[in-house]
């Protein structure tokens, strides 16, 4: 039983993980730490400080900080608004075009049904696999018969 | 199969093709307004005269090109001789993307495969590690990447203390940080394709090589390796292409000596010094060259679709 859970593992493959999370975030840590730095130049540690916290929430140009702050965040909520909203709709269209490819043999533009050909191949290949366990098999099938789409698995996209 | 629900679907089907195309308008325009119409406006601006405080004249001309390619004497009238200058940019430019890559293949694959083989409890969590970092400002990481490379730098301090190097290491400002710089940006794009194909492959397979005798580094070779291949190249071209433009980690951590085509392009775009003809043919140049790559990495991806 260990023999066969081993073939899975390669020794130094965790290490190199470990390294790789490392080499992520030690970057990002040192300038962490180095923003308590109370010397004025980021090149020499004087000692833990919130002073450049202080500067940003309530020093003189801490204004000039807010507004970039809002700036930021207004951009950012409607960039993420139109995105979703844009990307919502495609998603929609494609998923409607399979779900109208399965049960309708003549659509009209030809090019869809090209495009589309690959897609059925591929759910047909899940089909046979599904059929090899039963219960998977009946619980699509239903779905299939009441309409319901349903989604390839997402390991197979 | 579902013979008594078909019926009703033509007239179904209708609504849904009228639908469906409006709801594609929306990203149709996006890409059309942000993505055809600027890569049209470089191509014509490459094909036109350079005015010389930025912007450019319409008078067609092949000068840019030109330029990029021949180098014509100091007042132009020359006999054209080939100009290494900006294709030896390019090469660099290559160079670098390319070892950036490797080395993010080298700590990208097992990192994936280390992943893809946790429990499925403590893979979320594994994969969510390796994502925070990019959610962190580009800019931001490649100016803490500059500060921990430093000469007197924490990662100098480091070594120094714990023994390993008697003087600080220079790294910063050589092609070493550039590609560390690029690697370190674009790490997770190697991961998690080959996180995706891994966690798809079926360990059985390795089991069964394993009961024919198989070692272990034959079965990486072998039998893993080929049947996540097509991950393993979505990672590649995941970090070469964006290393190939990139700006920020030259200029940043590669100093003034190693420039690359990005820098190169936003030099041409920057102040008034800059020669826009010349940055839209440089643009035009590395688009192709992507192109390219992508068109010949596509089609080896599709071969190892179809062998698996």
């Amino acid at each position: 039983m260990s023999a066969r859970t081993d073939v899975k593992t390669y020794s130094g493959f965790q290490f190199t993980t470990i390294l790789c999370i490392l080499i992520l975030y030690a970057p990002l840590i040192v300038v962490t730490v180095y923003s308590f730095n109370a010397s004025e130049s980021i090149t020499t540690w004087r000692g833990l400080s919130l002073r450049w916290y202080v500067d940003i929430f309530v020093g003189p140009e801490s204004a000039k900080f807010q507004q970039a702050a809002i700036n930021s965040f207004s951009i950012a909520i409607i960039a993420a608004t139109l995105a979703t909203a844009i990307a919502t709709a495609a998603a929609t269209a494609r998923a409607l075009a399979e779900w109208s490819d399965e049960d309708d043999e003549d659509d009209e533009d030809g090019k869809d049904d090209e495009d589309d050909g690959d897609n059925n191949d591929d759910k047909d290949d899940e089909d046979d696999e599904y059929d090899e366990g039963e219960e998977a098999t009946s619980t699509l099938e239903g779905l299939r018969r009441l309409e319901v789409h349903v989604p390839p698995p997402l390991s197979q996209l | 199969m579902a013979g008594g629900a078909v019926s009703g679907g033509s007239a179904a089907s209708d609504t849904y093709a009228e639908a469906r195309q409006w709801l594609l308008v929306p990203s149709w325009l996006v890409l059309g307004i942000f993505v055809l119409a600027p890569v049209c406006v470089m191509v014509i601006y490459s094909f036109l005269t350079k005015e010389f405080r930025g912007g450019v004249i319409w008078d067609p001309t092949l000068a840019a090109y030109d330029q990029f390619f021949f180098d014509r004497g100091l007042f132009g009238d020359g006999d054209p001789k080939l100009q290494w200058t900006y294709i030896s940019i390019f090469w660099r430019s290559i160079w670098q993307a390319g070892l950036a890559t490797i080395l993010s293949l080298l700590i990208g694959f097992p990192t994936a495969y280390y992943i893809a083989t946790r429990p499925s409890s403590t893979r979320t969590l594994w994969v969510f590690l390796i994502t925070i970092p990019y959610w962190v400002n580009l800019l931001i990481r490649t100016v803490s990447m500059k500060f921990l490379l430093r000469d007197e730098g924490p990662l100098n301090d480091f070594l120094m203390n714990v023994g390993l190097i008697n003087d600080p290491l220079h790294i910063i400002n050589t092609n070493l940080a550039v590609q560390l710089g690029l690697f370190y940006s674009y790490l997770p794009f190697m991961v998690l394709p080959i996180y995706a194909a891994v966690e798809r492959y079926n360990f059985t397979l390795s089991e069964a090589a394993a009961d024919l005798y198989a070692t272990k580094w034959t079965i990486l070779r072998r039998i893993l390796l080929p049947a996540v291949k097509p991950g393993v190249i979505a990672g590649c071209i995941l970090v070469f292409v964006p290393s190939l433009g990139a700006f920020l980690a030259p200029d940043l951590l590669g100093g003034a000596k190693n420039f690359m085509i990005g820098s190169l392009i936003e030099e041409q775009f920057k102040g008034n010094a800059g020669n826009w003809p010349f940055g839209a043919a440089a643009s035009m140049i590395l688009l192709s060259m992507v192109m390219i790559i992508l068109l010949i990495l596509s089609s080896q991806r599709r071969r190892a679709g179809v062998d698996q």
